[in-house]
């Protein structure tokens, strides 16, 4: 009876802990009955989408190791990456030379803007999220500057991206040069299913370092910084410099991501591509049970697969349902802000009940001293 | 030597000012200050500018007050006004659907706006109470979230006026829908004065006027301090028998029903209610606003939101055309991205004054 | 003044560092992409063909008639062209200069054994863009929302 009682309660707590990916599964399913469509499309897109997306989540993992919560600030990231492949293009470099052309050049972008990022950040301890959700924005002020009115007057660049104006990168460019080609460079095909082969091979290395990475003495000293500022620098750990680097690390990574990302693609919106892509990835992460202050790997790929998942078939349910697609679209964007509002409510409510309970726990060991 | 320690006091009174007044703040005013210097030489006529920047004032300045009650009480800035500006699309929206024209649909407006307003405002206070600490961030994502749920509510809710349903469907709003008829321009055109180029809205400013002496008044009533100490003391306030979480819950109510009434002064003078996405990222003109004049994460004033308001949209107005005509390229965009967040960036990363 | 030591990290740091570059050097050439042009018409003293084949590497052939011109896109600098002109086979190695995007490629001054600076030129496509085709920029934050 009582361990009956118990195992019930058990459930309980799993069916709590695991909430958000089980309410996906069923959005999912749901989702998947009503588009119509057939299992070889989905897992098809869903490969796509696996291989698209998991580089990018993955640069979130660091810093909510070091306890600064989801980096919104990984479009900074992304810019810096957009730069790099518009310099590509630019050039005429092509395939995987072109996309490591690419990365090398993002590199120092994206360590500058990540160090003077985690500096911001540093100052506005306690509020990171927001912090780094408005600097997003700022950088993205400073990129149209740079990509709309310097590229072509102080930036040297000549070819068909430039607006006819003279100065100023087109809306679209096209990435003719290297789509696909990092996808493409190992075929493989398993039953209908076309697998991104390559991709996979990088983003496995990517989850080896990130494994390897917290076993260093560095990875320690994040999670020491995560767990508590003050303990850790008790312990002689250099608090703020160890979180700046967590944030050029997930900066420089979401620039990579954003290489293969839009080597997916085959087109770059040079305006628009970066904007969401912070949202989008920590909304994948999230419904794959993360939380703000912990976060595994395996939080990464069943995330982005349930929530591309819905995203993917939500405007064709929405469509057969109902006869509209926008409504399906309009749905699965309100969800992507559901999930993250959720995940961040949760977050705060068990933070501010661990406290209290710390609270009454240092209570109670007073009074037994007594 | 006289002369050396009158120097150095007057350098530190200059410091002084400076540092009260802060440097981003000091840059955007004097950056305004040169546009309108500068604006005569690109044939730009001064007088038109004022009134485009007073009109401007009367549309945004009551989403800007907004703000100030939730910083009062501690709740940090308001990102979340897209969930205060849907009551107010509610409310013009329906005050259109049941029939009312003229100055009584503003009326109407008004008062369902209030409603929602009360509504959303009470349970968006009560999660907020659920997460002090992390009030900013989860604001951002509710108004977000209330603005997406409502995209699909503007598409399936059973508004049948023609004026403002899709045509060849005959149901779901239109992305925009025009005031006309109903209370376009009640409030701007109310009492204007009109003297050659210069135009004063005065209807909108006496109703913003309004709703910041009541504010003022309310900050002077029992209530009204208290709300300012559990912003500036939570563990006093609580000790002295204040409710904090009441206290709290009341000025999120306030700030989304002023955000609501504060959409609708926007679309009278502006012409049209942009549903759907519009209302997206309204927030963070009215959050730099208030920044700007001098408002901080824990501080906010009446004189802060004017001024704020008149730099902000002063900047917004008096770029695009001083630039056009001076160097023909438009950055009037950019540098308003620019300056509106990295305004607030400079405010999340002050220390926080007490606590 | 600080004296700069040359400690072993800084001495790695500065070699891997050197060592991108490289690799950023080495990407560079070996991804660019350039476009032969060929060109079977009248040059100098020699006349065109009727009929010419011309592959570049292992692409396929292309046939061009009297007067014609193709073209090739092929990456990095190094090529070998094979042109059978009615029966009349050459294969060159051609060395295209790294900051040459497009090149135009004579098949008759090729044919008769001219050097390299003689049949390869430079060519700039010449875009023509009608300048009151100007895109309005669309900067808009929500747009990536909807749609893929």
């Amino acid at each position: 009876m009582k361990g009956n009682l118990l195992s019930g309660k058990k459930a309980g707590t799993f069916l709590l802990n695991n909430m958000v990916p089980i309410m996906f599964i069923v959005i999912g399913g749901i989702g998947i009955v009503f588009s119509g469509f057939s299992g070889t499309a989905i897992m098809n897109e869903m490969m796509t989408r696996l291989s698209r997306n998991s580089f990018l989540v993955i640069s979130l993992l660091i810093p909510i190791m070091a306890g600064m919560g989801l980096n919104f600030g990984m479009t900074l990231g992304a810019m810096a990456g957009q730069i790099g492949l518009i310099f590509i293009t630019e050039w005429g470099i092509v395939g995987i030379p072109g996309m490591v052309l690419a990365a090398i050049i993002s590199t120092p972008i994206s360590i500058l803007l990540g160090w003077w990022c985690g500096k911001i950040l540093n100052l506005a301890k306690g509020r990171e999220m927001v912090t780094s959700y408005i600097i997003g924005f700022f950088v993205n002020g400073i990129y149209q500057l740079v990509v709309l009115f310097m590229m072509g007057s102080i930036i040297p660049i000549k070819s068909e991206i430039l607006l006819p104006r003279g100065y100023g990168i087109r809306n679209t460019v096209n990435l003719i040069g290297i789509r696909k080609c990092l996808d493409n460079l190992i075929p493989l095909k398993i039953a209908g299913v076309s697998i991104p082969l390559a991709t996979f091979i990088l983003i496995a290395l990517l989850c080896v370092f990130i494994l390897w990475f917290k076993k260093t003495k560095l990875g320690q000293d994040m999670r020491a910084v995560g767990q508590d500022m003050e303990v850790a620098r008790e312990a002689g750990i250099k608090v703020e410099e160890t979180r700046i680097i967590s944030i050029i690390i997930s900066t420089v990574l979401a620039g990579y991501g954003m290489i293969i990302y839009l080597q997916n693609m085959g087109t770059l919106n040079t305006y628009n591509s970066h904007n969401q892509i912070g949202m989008f990835s920590a909304a994948a992460l999230l419904v794959g049970g993360a939380s703000v202050d912990k976060a595994n790997i395996r939080n990464v790929f069943l995330g982005v697969i349930l929530f591309h998942l819905m995203f993917y078939v939500a405007p064709y349910a929405g469509k057969n349902l109902i006869g509209e697609a926008q409504l399906g679209e309009y749905f699965r964007v309100f969800v992507s802000y559901g999930v993250i509002t959720l995940a961040l409510v949760m977050y705060e409510m068990r933070k501010k009940r661990e406290g209290r309970e710390k609270g009454e726990m240092l209570a109670e060991a007073q009074k037994e001293a007594k | 030597m006289k002369k050396e320690i009158a120097q150095s006091s007057v350098k530190e009174k200059i410091k002084g000012f400076i540092d009260s007044f802060g440097w981003p703040r000091l840059i955007i005013a004097g950056f305004l200050l040169l546009l309108f210097l500068v604006a005569p030489l690109g044939g730009i006529s001064i007088l038109t500018s004022i009134s485009d920047v007073l009109m401007r004032f009367g549309m945004n300045s009551i989403m800007v007050l907004a703000m100030v009650p939730m910083i009062h009480s501690g709740c940090g800035l308001n990102f979340g006004l897209p969930l205060g500006i849907i009551s107010g699309l509610l409310g013009g929206t329906l005050s259109m659907q049941f029939g009312f024209t003229g100055g009584v649909s503003f009326l109407v407006a008004i008062l369902i706006t209030v409603f929602f307003g009360t509504l959303f405002g009470w349970a968006y206070g009560v999660l907020l109470n659920k997460v002090k600490g992390g009030e900013m961030m989860i604001a951002t994502y509710v108004g977000y979230a209330a603005v997406s749920f409502m995209c699909i509510m503007w598409l399936l809710l059973p508004y049948s006026n023609p004026q403002m349903v899709w045509g060849y469907k005959g149901t779901g709003l239109r992305t925009t829908i025009s005031t006309e008829g109903y209370y376009l321009h009640i409030l701007s055109d109310f009492l204007k004065i009109k003297i050659g180029n210069l135009e004063i809205p005065t209807g909108a400013l006496l109703f913003f006027a309004f709703f910041a002496f009541l504010m003022w008044a309310f900050l002077h009533t029992k209530t009204g301090t208290a709300m300012t100490a559990v912003g500036s003391n939570p563990t006093f306030a609580k000790a002295s028998g204040i409710n904090v979480d009441r206290t709290r819950t009341l000025s999120v109510i306030m700030s989304t029903v002023l955000g609501g009434i504060g959409i609708l002064a926007y679309q009278q003078a502006f012409g049209f209610i942009q549903l759907y996405m519009g209302p997206f990222y309204m927030a963070l003109p009215a959050v730099s606003a208030i920044l700007i004049g001098g408002a901080s994460v824990n501080k906010a004033s009446i004189p802060n939101v004017i001024i704020g308001t008149l730099l902000f949209q002063g900047i917004v107005t008096m770029t695009p055309s001083v630039m056009n005509s001076l160097i023909h390229t438009d950055m009037s965009e950019v540098i308003r991205i620019i300056a509106s967040n990295g305004m607030i960036l400079y405010a999340l990363t002050r220390k926080s004054e007490a606590k | 003044m600080n004296k700069i030591k040359f400690t072993k990290s800084l001495c790695i740091r500065i070699i891997a560092i050197l060592l991108v570059i490289l690799l950023a050097v080495v990407m560079f050439i070996i991804g660019k992409q350039h476009k032969i042009y060929f060109d079977n018409k009248d040059w100098g003293p020699y006349k065109a063909y009727q009929f010419v084949e011309v592959s570049v590497d292992k692409q396929d052939s292309v046939e061009l008639a009297k007067r014609d011109r193709d073209v090739f896109t092929v990456v990095a600098q190094g090529h070998t062209i094979h042109i059978d002109a009615m029966g009349d086979e050459k294969d060159v190695k051609i060395h295209i200069p790294l900051f040459m995007r497009d090149v135009l490629i004579n098949i008759p001054a090729l044919m008769n054994g001219e050097s390299q600076d003689q049949w390869m030129e430079e060519f700039i496509v010449q875009t023509v863009t009608p300048s009151s085709a100007d895109e309005t920029v669309v900067t808009d934050e929500t747009a990536g929302l909807l749609g893929d």
